[in-house]
């Protein structure tokens, strides 16, 4: 059984937050982002992309920022511009804006300098607020969420909440680059329900570690459970709540307060806190503020 | 450059400003930087996305930038924040330059709240100790000038760029340095550079920076319109890279050039060098910040509010139609020289008397509006596209 609740979108989606982005879509435009941000209580990412890329690094870049504006956790985005950059802010709000979702735009250069920006990206941010500020948690179906596993290293968990995500009716979008993950994970489909929802996807070549996560934000994750490899420290994502289990090494000992359980507590315990992060208790990521947008890029800048 | 301040640092070195800096070293010690650098006037901190993972060639290239900021004269101390204790290398590396660094690592602090409260009560210190220190008389050679352009268009060859030239050979004849980078933004401009070398080899260095650039771009196989010149270029003016170079050149002055310099690494002699950057503007500015540069110079024709986390980042407008519309955002009007009020001499000399304001400490618009861009600049490309977002349904 998962019983759980979402913010329920117009496009059918339901998300486990009801945030409002503040995108940049060029590094010269993440300080008034941020400034509008802090100021509304939107939330902002701070990348460094967006200016001097070609080819396929600059359509993918392109692509993950849409992606993650069109995230169920995410109710409407203000996409900030400068105005000369190679991803041009306001070509973004429009691609974000046919897939439906409520975006506004506001670009530096147009504005008339940052003070100006960020007090038209404010006038905006707050509208968008408001828009969302009606909006309440509901009951939500599982066929409707989909849990992001990211299996960076071997647990009995992993499996163990596949299982227990398919039985319930929920779809499953998995990285990771242990050998044989995939393999498993067929195995792992035997017991699915019949397509498209639930499903289960394997993403490819998502990159590595922490970059994994914008790849299931891409897939439309509400929540991440993440299993950071041994060596690797947990972090949190901008608009996703990034759930970490720790396993057996000195590192992750030594890292015990910054994941929110381990694999012995099991996975009554990993399920309980799963389904009460989709329903709004903020994990230790989005407590200490961890918030890592690492975008794998094809090509060197220009 | 009367009235020249700035801190003598134990290298020998002059800072320009007198930031404690908090530096990750991972990007899973961000969260705790940035919380520390919040808590404590003075502190500074840099976002990033570094995990300490690459080819052998970025890993070189990001640890250069790192131990640059960490060493940087504009800082009096750092606290490093590595993930490990394997990352206090890097901190030993900037230590070894005669920098004041302290290091602490998420592993030895039980994670990121122990090490914010271990790491508050260090960069108190550490501030307490920056605000000790005095300004004092300083020489030209104290300044080393990074010169930039972002957001040109098509007076950025007519106007700011030639009188930012004359203001780099006024500091040059003064004994200070000065850095030119950018290098898609030289091709096409790489003869008239060479010719001005100090050697025959300096003059080889130059040509072949610029033929290992498009050597790699057409390994990319790609178009590069669009990243160079890019929409905001191209609606200013400047329709191909070889006409936007040749006016990125003219930041450099006359100066001879004394060597090509790689990414991040320091000049070796006062006088003008070349440095290999991407064009890309925060990639450029922390290459040349993190070489040692500790002021910077940015002509500007759309309009950009750049600036570096720890180094004072001095805005000139090409045009005065920008000049009035981001009036905040810049600092000075090179578009008078169009206008007819001022010959690129005037500027030039106003540019270099706006520098040196700014290096004794008045801030420019970058620095009051809090600007501080950071980017790791990495140049092994993937091989091929992924399958990045797409799924394989089972």
């Amino acid at each position: 059984m998962l019983e759980a609740t979402a913010f329920h979108r117009p496009g059918g989606t339901a998300g486990a937050r009801n945030h409002v982005l503040v995108l940049p879509s060029v590094v010269c435009a993440a300080r008034v982002a941020r400034d509008v941000a802090t100021a509304t209580g939107g939330v902002s990412i701070v990348h460094q992309h967006g200016c001097s890329q070609v080819g396929d690094d600059a359509v993918r870049t392109g692509q993950v920022f849409e992606d993650v504006a069109c995230s169920p956790n995410v109710g409407a985005t203000l996409v900030i511009g400068l105005g000369c950059e190679t991803l041009e802010g306001h070509r973004l709000a429009s691609r974000i804006e046919q897939r439906g979702q409520s975006v506004e735009f506001t670009g530096i250069q147009d504005a008339g300098g940052s003070k100006e920006a960020v007090a038209t990206g404010v006038a905006a941010c707050t509208r968008l607020l408001a828009e969302l500020a009606g909006s309440e948690r509901a009951a939500v179906a599982p066929a409707k969420l989909t849990i992001g596993i990211e299996a960076a290293r071997a647990s009995p968990l992993v499996d163990a909440l596949a299982r227990r995500l398919a039985e319930a009716g929920a779809s499953v979008a998995l990285t990771g680059h242990a050998g044989g993950l995939q393999d498993r994970w067929s195995r792992a489909a035997a017991f699915s329900s019949t397509p498209p929802r639930p499903y289960r996807v394997v993403l490819q070549e998502a990159g590595h570690g922490v970059q994994q996560h914008l790849a299931l934000i891409a897939a439309g994750v509400q929540a991440i459970v993440s299993f950071p490899a041994l060596d690797a420290a947990p972090v949190g994502s901008p608009v996703c709540p990034v759930l970490a289990v720790r396993g057996s090494s000195p590192l992750h000992s030594a890292l015990a307060g910054d994941f929110d359980l381990s694999d012995g507590d099991g996975i009554d315990v990993l399920w309980r806190r799963m389904v009460e992060t989709i329903d709004g208790a903020p994990t230790v990521a989005e407590r200490l503020g961890s918030s890592v947008f690492a975008l794998e890029r094809l090509a060197m800048t220009m | 450059m009367d009235g020249l301040t700035g801190y003598l640092r134990s290298d020998g070195r002059w800072g320009l400003r007198n930031h404690v800096l908090v530096l990750p070293l991972h990007l899973a010690a961000g969260a705790a930087a940035e919380r520390i650098a919040a808590s404590v006037d003075g502190a500074v901190s840099v976002v990033h996305d570094w995990t300490g993972e690459g080819s052998d060639e970025d890993v070189a290239r990001v640890g250069k930038v790192l131990v640059g900021f960490a060493g940087h004269p504009n800082v009096s101390a750092t606290l490093c924040i590595g993930l490990g204790e394997d990352d206090a290398t890097l901190a030993e590396r900037a230590r070894e330059r005669g920098a004041r660094v302290e290091f602490l690592s998420l592993e030895a602090g039980g994670g990121t709240a122990g090490t914010i409260e271990r790491g508050l009560s260090v960069t108190s210190g550490l501030a307490a100790e920056a605000a000790r220190l005095q300004r004092r008389t300083a020489p030209p050679s104290a300044i080393c000038l990074g010169l930039e352009c972002g957001g040109s268009d098509g007076m950025s060859g007519i106007t700011a760029n030639p009188a930012l030239g004359v203001a780099s050979d006024l500091l040059v004849e003064a004994g200070g340095t000065s850095v030119l980078a950018e290098t898609s933004e030289l091709v096409g401009a790489e003869h008239l550079l060479a010719e001005r070398a100090v050697s025959a080899e300096v003059a080889k260095d130059i040509i072949e920076m610029i033929e290992r650039f498009e050597r790699a771009a057409a390994s990319l196989g790609v178009d590069l319109r669009g990243g160079q010149p890019g929409p905001g270029n191209m609606k200013g003016g400047l329709t191909t890279i070889e006409e936007k170079s040749l006016g990125a050149a003219k930041k450099g002055g006359k100066a001879p050039i004394q060597s090509v310099l790689e990414y991040a690494e320091a000049p070796g002699t006062l006088g003008l060098h070349v440095m290999d950057t991407p064009g890309n503007d925060i990639e450029q500015m922390v290459g040349m910040v993190a070489a040692g540069c500790n002021i910077v110079a940015f002509t500007t024709g759309r309009g950009t509010p750049t600036g570096s986390p720890v180094a004072p980042c001095l805005k000139i407008a090409t045009n005065s139609d920008v000049f009035r519309r981001m009036r905040d955002d810049l600092d000075l009007n090179a578009g008078e020289i169009l206008d007819g009020t001022a010959s690129q001499l005037d500027m030039g000399r106003r540019i270099l008397a706006a520098l040196a304001g700014a290096a004794s400490g008045l801030p420019t618009a970058s620095e009051r509006h809090g600007n501080a861009e950071f980017a790791i600049s990495r140049v092994a490309p993937r091989a091929a596209m992924p399958t990045y977002g797409t799924v394989s349904r089972i």
